[in-house]
């Protein structure tokens, strides 16, 4: 797929994986590389640009297996944010969808 | 490539330090090394995590332009803002034309209303104490060009008032300019970055697509003012062209025309003028995302203003190509190439030039050079000109001439 697409989706991607639970950075990267190909380093930058932006927040929390994670969980604005552009993408797909059904 | 955690750590922290804080570098720096110490606990190597994650260098332009952006806009500084250009600068080359040169032009424009300004400062008392002194009788000096003493008090006063109403502008032109600056950035990181997905509208995506019919033959000419050109791969067997544009809140301005010459269509673009994505509008850089028939054979004339323009080509069958950027990336792959000979021209304004040629052709390229390094790999030079290692009988000729103003240029057979 054009890479350009995969670079815009990768945001609301983020945002709509953390509106079903939170995740540490690992779990997330994970969840969205299973379905799309991406050069999964980025999503790191991209999650501190949400946070500078207000739209998540980070706790640290133990785990089983070894060191505290990172997590990463919606603030109230991240939630609207994400409820925004989903409906957003929504639209958008239909109308493609149209399109393309002809 | 880096193949273990500790190089793909340390070429990140050779990247960013001294560029973001010790504290955000730490954090940083443990995200990552939280995703290898997860990875490896579920088994995956350490070498296939870093060639998942991506380039250790990429992930730090990104983080140092978006750092150094939000902090020029936090606590304005000169010296913050200059940092910021030079991020900005390090996403690209196309870039220097339009970060740097706007920006040395205002700073340059912004000084001499400043000093302007203060020189009427310093003037105004000077002159004033002057025609004070000349009123009284005891003038120092014979400049006097006012006829009167009295007209003199008015002017160096005039002058003085002048002065801080100068002074005040260009203090306010430079918080302007400032925030201008870094609204410009952010820009420019967002369209280096390929636009974000918050953009959609009714009017705003646009496909055309024209039929082939009985056509044996296409002539595709293209004139973009700006944007990014990228080559798709599927096209239905009876579609000649299909051109679509991502979008973009405001309607797009795409002409576009078919004629008719014997079995050849004829199909002309012409759109996107460079400002129709005003750097100041939050509005993404547009893209165009190209299809062409693979089944006959295609003059390709392309030209853009700005922006990049991806093509791998390799799938068509080509009777000429020809390509020609302003300013920006150009990277045209044509590995795999297995239609008919062809004459190529590609002419590149500012910015790198990324070329791939197929090795089973028999290649002629001829480099004319600007600034910037040339790199080729697997064709044989003479003098400026780059031929295939060995001619083979019955594989299609290509010839092709390279123009590139300032920029690197990788020419690779493959």
């Amino acid at each position: 797929m054009n890479i350009q697409f995969k670079k815009g989706v990768l945001e609301i991607c983020v945002l709509s994986v953390l509106a079903q639970r939170d995740c540490y950075g690992y779990e997330l990267v994970n969840e969205i590389s299973k379905r799309i190909d991406i050069s999964e380093g980025t999503i790191y930058p991209l999650l501190r640009r949400l946070k500078d932006e207000g739209y998540v927040t980070t706790y640290l929390q133990e785990s089983a297996e070894g060191p505290p994670r990172k997590y990463y969980r919606l603030t109230e604005r991240g939630r609207k944010e994400e409820h925004e552009q989903k409906e957003e993408w929504m639209r958008f797909c239909a109308s493609v969808n149209a399109l393309l059904d002809g | 490539m880096e193949k273990s955690e500790q190089e793909y750590l340390t070429t990140l922290k050779d990247r960013l330090s001294g560029h973001v804080s010790r504290e955000d570098l730490d954090d940083i720096l443990s995200d990552y090394a939280e995703h290898f110490s997860i990875g490896r606990a579920e088994g995956r190597s350490e070498e296939d995590l870093c060639r998942s994650l991506g380039s250790p260098g990429d992930v730090a332009r990104e983080i140092r332009a978006t750092y150094l952006v939000e902090k020029a806009e936090q606590a304005r500084s000169a010296e913050n803002i200059w940092h910021a250009v030079i991020a900005t600068l390090g996403l690209g080359l196309f870039n220097l034309v339009f970060v740097l040169l706007p920006f040395l032009l205002l700073v340059v424009l912004l000084i001499i209303v400043f000093m302007a300004g203060l020189v009427m400062l310093v003037a105004g008392p000077i002159l004033f104490l002057v025609a004070v002194m000349q009123l009284a009788g005891v003038s120092p000096v014979a400049v006097p060009w006012w006829s009167s003493p009295i007209l003199g008090i008015f002017i160096s006063l005039g002058l003085a008032i002048a002065g801080v109403i100068v002074v005040i502008l260009a203090i306010h032109l430079a918080r302007f300019f400032y925030r201008l600056a870094i609204r410009y950035m952010k820009w420019n990181i967002h369209v280096i970055r390929g636009g974000d997905a918050r953009k959609d509208d009714e009017h705003a995506d646009r496909t055309v697509v024209i039929p082939r019919d009985d056509a044996t033959a296409l002539t595709l000419q293209m004139r973009f003012g700006a944007g990014e050109i990228a080559m798709g791969e599927e096209i239905e067997s009876g579609t000649l062209v299909r051109l679509m544009n991502d979008g973009g809140p405001t309607p797009l301005p795409l002409d576009w025309s078919v004629t008719r010459s014997g079995m050849r269509k004829i199909v002309r673009f012409r759109g996107g003028h460079p400002f129709s994505s005003p750097w100041w509008s939050e509005e993404p850089a547009r893209s165009w995302d190209l299809h062409v028939n693979r089944e006959i054979p295609v003059a390709l004339d392309l030209w853009n203003k700005a922006g990049r323009i991806r093509l791998s080509l390799g799938n068509l069958d080509l009777s000429s190509l020809r390509i020609k950027n302003g300013a920006g990336e150009t990277c045209i792959d044509l590995a795999g190439y297995r239609g008919g000979s062809f004459d190529a021209e590609i002419k590149n304004g500012v910015g790198s030039l990324v070329i791939r040629v197929p090795k089973e052709c028999n290649l002629q390229v001829r480099i004319y050079r600007g600034i910037g390094d040339a790199n080729v790999r697997g064709l044989i030079a003479e003098g400026d000109t780059y031929v295939s290692p060995v001619d083979q009988p019955g594989a299609p000729r290509i010839s092709c001439q390279i123009k590139q103003g300032v920029g690197s240029i990788s020419l690779e057979a493959v």
